[in-house]
């Protein structure tokens, strides 16, 4: 409960200030909108972090190997980061570096998934044979 | 005078008396006869054919029935064996006993396994509660990598059951050649000769085919169905879905054809084979009877003693039978159970949750689970229709 009061707090403070320096520095606006977005997002991935624990330890008694589930973390890690980018880059009205963010993303999620690719391939592959 | 007639009187009483108590006698003797007469003719007759039974039964080699036994089955039938108190109760009875001491390790593989596919279920959900927070889709890859995650998870238990299919469609091939064959003897010596050999060959031969059709035809589209089905949630947009159905309707389509040929060539050869058979049995009891001057009549009724055993003995092989090939199956069985139904409740769980084409994926997956239990089943059908068929014949 304190970390989201943290939280609100946290966002209420970076709004207001954004809109106080909106006239004046316009710039100042997204500097404080991407320092609230970091500091917010440490906030969740610490509010995160029990659930991850809780997560691995019914991977653990359902004896998944962690080559599965490290992927699928980083991947949506990697979900969540660039999109977090690309909204701030749409509120600063340059659209265009939130989608090339997008695409990497894409790009590096595609990226932390070869190991399961190349293990289903394996499996297709050893399917096709026998 | 008057004296004398009461003496007659009392005479006549009195033999009365006597020849209801002799009646009496007569009746009582009469009585003890009749009831012992049937038990002893019935013991006299329960040890003959007891005799020719245990005769019939080393002729026919029933003991290599329990030689063709895999192992796992030889042990659930242990104190289980071929006799003229077979009983179809007791055999179930000692499947079932086994059935329940296994299913708990059973379940707890199968809940293992689901809990890994709802894991991977989770996080993918705990990412689009957070997407759709920020009122934002979800990214493709994300899904994709999820669809790959489960894949790989359920690709060790899809390689172990598919093997463990394989492993039980040899024990049923090897098993019902061995069992069948000493049926069609036992049934031949009953005179139905034809349509024994036209059931045991059609037995035979469908059990080949659809050997061979699963090995060549319907394991190669079960592997290419589990393909379409993990690219099509992979990729996103349906965009196999439709390759995957048509997939698994071949599947499930060419098991049904040959089941259904199978049942229709046994009625026919059965209804053909069976007229001749019923000719031929009644000629040879009118020729034994009518052509042996004296001892025909006997020839027959002997003869009558012998098919009796043999039917009992035939009825006693094929209730062994169907039991043998349940308890092959007990442990395949529900082990494909199992692991169905749970994947099926994870499918219906995880769509509240999660993407639809993580769900439609783990249906999938049940439905490959169902088509190999569906193979197994198809096998399993052929055996028992064919020992129903064969017990079934009135000898």
């Amino acid at each position: 409960m304190d970390q989201v009061l943290k939280i609100v707090a946290i966002g209420i403070l970076a709004c207001i200030l954004g809109v106080t320096v909106k006239k004046e520095y316009p710039v100042g606006t997204l500097l404080v909108s991407l320092a609230a977005a970091v500091v917010i997002l440490i906030f969740t991935i610490s509010l995160l972090r029990p659930v991850k624990e809780f997560i691995d330890e019914l991977a653990r008694t359902a004896e998944l190997s962690p080559s599965v589930l490290a992927p699928l973390y980083k991947s949506l890690g990697i979900a969540i980061v660039t999109r977090v980018a690309s909204e701030a880059c749409e509120d600063a009205k340059e659209k265009a570096f939130g989608v090339y963010i997008e695409i990497a993303g894409a790009v590096a999620a595609l990226y932390v998934s070869l190991p399961l690719l190349s293990a289903v391939f394996k499996l297709v592959s050893s399917y096709l044979q026998s | 005078m008057g004296t004398s007639k009461v003496k007659s009187k009392i005479k006549k009483i009195t033999d009365m008396k006597m020849l209801c108590k002799i009646i009496f006698a007569f009746l009582l003797v009469m009585s003890a006869a009749i009831s012992s007469e049937p038990c002893k003719a019935k013991n006299i007759y329960d040890t003959q054919t007891d005799r020719i039974i245990e005769e019939q039964a080393d002729a026919l080699g029933t003991d290599s029935l329990n030689r063709a036994l895999p192992d796992d089955a030889r042990d659930i039938l242990k104190e289980y064996s071929i006799n003229r108190d077979t009983s179809f109760e007791s055999g179930l009875k000692a499947i079932l006993e086994s059935g329940s001491r296994r299913a708990g390790s059973i379940i707890r593989s199968g809940v293992r396994s689901a809990v890994t596919l709802l894991l991977i279920v989770l996080c993918c959900g705990i990412v689009k509660s957070l997407f759709e927070a920020g009122s934002s889709v979800v990214p493709n890859y994300v899904a994709m990598v999820g669809a790959l995650a489960l894949s790989v998870s359920v690709a060790a238990d899809l390689n172990n059951l598919i093997g463990l299919g394989k492993n039980l469609l040899d024990s049923l091939d090897t098993f019902s050649k061995a069992l069948l064959g000493t049926l069609a003897a036992a049934s031949s010596v009953l005179g139905q000769p034809a349509s024994t050999a036209a059931k045991y060959m059609a037995t035979v031969l469908f059990m080949d085919v659809l050997i061979t059709s699963i090995n060549r035809v319907i394991l190669p589209i079960l592997y290419a169905y589990i393909a379409a089905s993990t690219a099509n949630a992979a990729l996103g947009e349906d965009m196999l879905g439709r390759l995957a159905s048509f997939l698994k309707w071949v599947c499930v389509t060419v098991l049904g054809l040959i089941l259904t040929a199978f049942t229709a060539y046994l009625s026919i050869t059965g209804i053909i084979a069976g007229s001749t058979d019923a000719v031929a049995v009644k000629a040879t009891k009118m020729v034994l009877s009518n052509a042996i001057p004296v001892v025909g009549k006997i020839l027959s009724d002997a003869s009558e003693t012998v098919l009796a055993g043999t039917r009992i003995l035939r009825n006693s092989i094929g209730i062994f039978g169907m039991i043998a090939v349940l308890a092959i199956c007990v442990t395949p069985f529900l082990r494909l159970a199992a692991q169905y139904i749970l994947f099926k409740l994870v499918a219906v769980v995880s769509s509240v949750f999660s993407e639809g084409r993580l769900s439609s994926l783990i249906d999938s997956l049940a439905s490959a689970f169902g088509i190999i239990l569906g193979m197994l089943g198809s096998c399993v059908i052929i055996i028992i229709i064919s020992i129903v068929s064969v017990i079934s014949m009135i000898g």
